[in-house]
């Protein structure tokens, strides 16, 4: 008899749960998981919460969650008096009490000054304002640059860092004339970056990536990987991180408690001679 | 709780006037009394420094505050300002996410062949006329190891299934199944030696 990992067992008591609990069904509302963390439920309804919480992972998180809400436990270390205070002063205006007479002078010489420096910033605003039109343009062109040599990792940039854009399956991009597999081809000692075009995908963050040989060996995979502003994810990887070969990169969503995919990317890596990097 | 300010009315009542917008900052002075703590021990139990404690405590109840009038039910209050302290967390959590980096470092992981989902699809994957031994064995594994699973009292089945399917911890699930560490020890310890007991001859090691 072959010995049995943790892993194998849990996939036999998976199913057998699967065939003994009944399915999870509608999710409660935060308030019936307050009062089944409380006790306060009759016995036939806790038994239902129950059933559901062994099914439901979301729900599961919520009862953790509410019992660090529900829990007792030492009083804050915060001046509550003072923490009203503060609230108070958002949530109803506050009354304002009549000026004393040293302030409207004050006030009003204020005003005053405040004339005659207008005329002066007025002018200087003009000057600047002329300005100011050119480091706009000086911006954008500098913003073009930099989209044009984007670099996974802004807090560390690789200046040779070679990089790809690759596309989903079945999408009218330049890779779909290819087959719609993009060739990466770098030096074998090259890092490289992989700017995965997300720009149609649904938002279904938190987002996850797997990186799959053509044999469907898992080589990498991430359940937090961040979306840049334009809808793309950037994925940097090392020298010599993997061998030649056909790879694909699927990028999950996440709706309710479920993982979608949202798009599948397939990429052929090859290795050009190159001069090695240093 | 120094300074607070303890009332015998019912909560439903004092939700009740603060919809209406009756005596609120009094009424609201109440709530708050009573559920500062709760809130503000929610985000330190979630390891927010207790400076930022203060900040989140007081973005829940202004939301709270604002949102008010959009309560259904007064006697759900405390579910409904569970549900506002827990988004004010996650916005939190959000932010600071966002401030990350905006790209990942790809690391290879060990070698991992593709999982399958269940056990049946395990079974159905395989190929009958290379594997047909192993997929009988299979099958019988499987309606033993369900027989003693139904035949399991309930709080034990559900401790096992935690433990060995969600990987939860003792402690979760003891919150999760409403009862102590030692019970959830007691039973795994129990379930082990049952599914030992009637499964020896099926499965070589069981690890609970």
């Amino acid at each position: 008899m072959p010995d049995e990992t943790r892993e194998t067992l849990r996939q036999y008591v998976q199913a057998a749960r699967e065939e003994v609990e009944p399915a999870p069904g509608e999710c409660p509302g935060n308030a019936a998981w307050i009062d089944y963390h409380r006790k306060r439920l009759s016995p036939e309804e806790y038994e239902r919460l129950q059933s559901h919480l062994v099914r439901c992972p979301a729900c599961r998180e919520t009862l953790l969650d509410v019992a660090d809400f529900a829990d007792p436990g030492e009083d804050p270390p915060a001046d509550i008096d003072r923490e009203w205070g503060a609230l108070r002063e958002r949530i109803s205006p506050r009354r304002r009490a009549s000026a004393p007479a040293w302030q409207w002078a004050a006030a009003a010489g204020v005003i005053l000054t405040a004339g005659l420096t207008t005329t002066w910033i007025w002018r200087l605003q003009n000057t600047l304002n002329a300005e100011r039109t050119a480091l706009v343009r000086l911006e954008e062109q500098l913003r073009e640059l930099r989209r044009q040599t984007l670099v996974a990792r802004a807090d560390n940039p690789q200046t040779n860092l070679r990089l790809f854009d690759v596309f989903p399956a079945g999408t009218e991009t330049r890779s779909r004339a290819e087959g719609a597999l993009t060739r990466v081809t770098v030096p074998p000692t090259a890092p490289f970056a992989l700017i995965l075009s997300g720009g149609g995908l649904p938002r279904l963050p938190p987002y996850g990536v797997v990186l799959k040989e053509a044999s469907g060996r898992v080589i990498w995979e991430s359940d937090s990987v961040p979306r840049d502003d334009r809808g793309n994810f950037v994925l940097t990887f090392p020298a010599g991180f993997a061998t030649e070969g056909e790879y694909d990169l699927d990028v999950f969503g996440t709706s309710g408690s479920n993982r979608r995919r949202l798009a599948r990317y397939s990429i052929s890596i090859g290795f050009s001679p190159g001069r090695p990097d240093h | 709780m120094p300074g607070s300010v303890q009332s015998a009315r019912p909560l439903a009542d004092i939700i009740r006037e603060l919809k209406d917008r009756h005596e609120s900052a009094a009424n609201f002075r109440l709530i708050f009394d009573r559920y500062y703590g709760q809130v503000f021990r929610y985000f330190q139990r979630k390891g927010v420094a207790p400076e930022d404690c203060r900040d989140l405590a007081q973005e829940t109840f202004l939301a709270a505050y604002t949102g008010l009038p959009t309560l259904e039910h007064e006697e759900h209050f405390e579910g409904w300002l569970f549900g506002i302290a827990r988004n004010t967390f996650r916005n939190e959590l959000d932010r600071k996410l966002a401030h990350k980096r905006a790209g990942v470092h790809v690391i290879p992981i060990k070698s991992k062949e593709p999982a399958a989902d269940s056990l049946a699809g395990e079974i159905e994957d395989r190929s009958p006329a290379t594997d047909v031994m192993k997929g009988i064995l299979d099958r019988e594994r499987f309606e033993r190891l369900t027989a003693a699973f139904r035949e399991m009292p309930r709080q034990m089945r559900r401790c096992l299934e935690l433990r060995v399917v969600e990987d939860s911890s003792y402690q979760d699930i003891a919150t999760i199944m409403g009862i102590s560490i030692n019970t959830v020890k007691v039973h795994l310890h129990k379930a082990k030696k049952e599914l030992q007991q009637k499964l020896s001859p099926y499965f070589a090691r069981l690890e609970v």
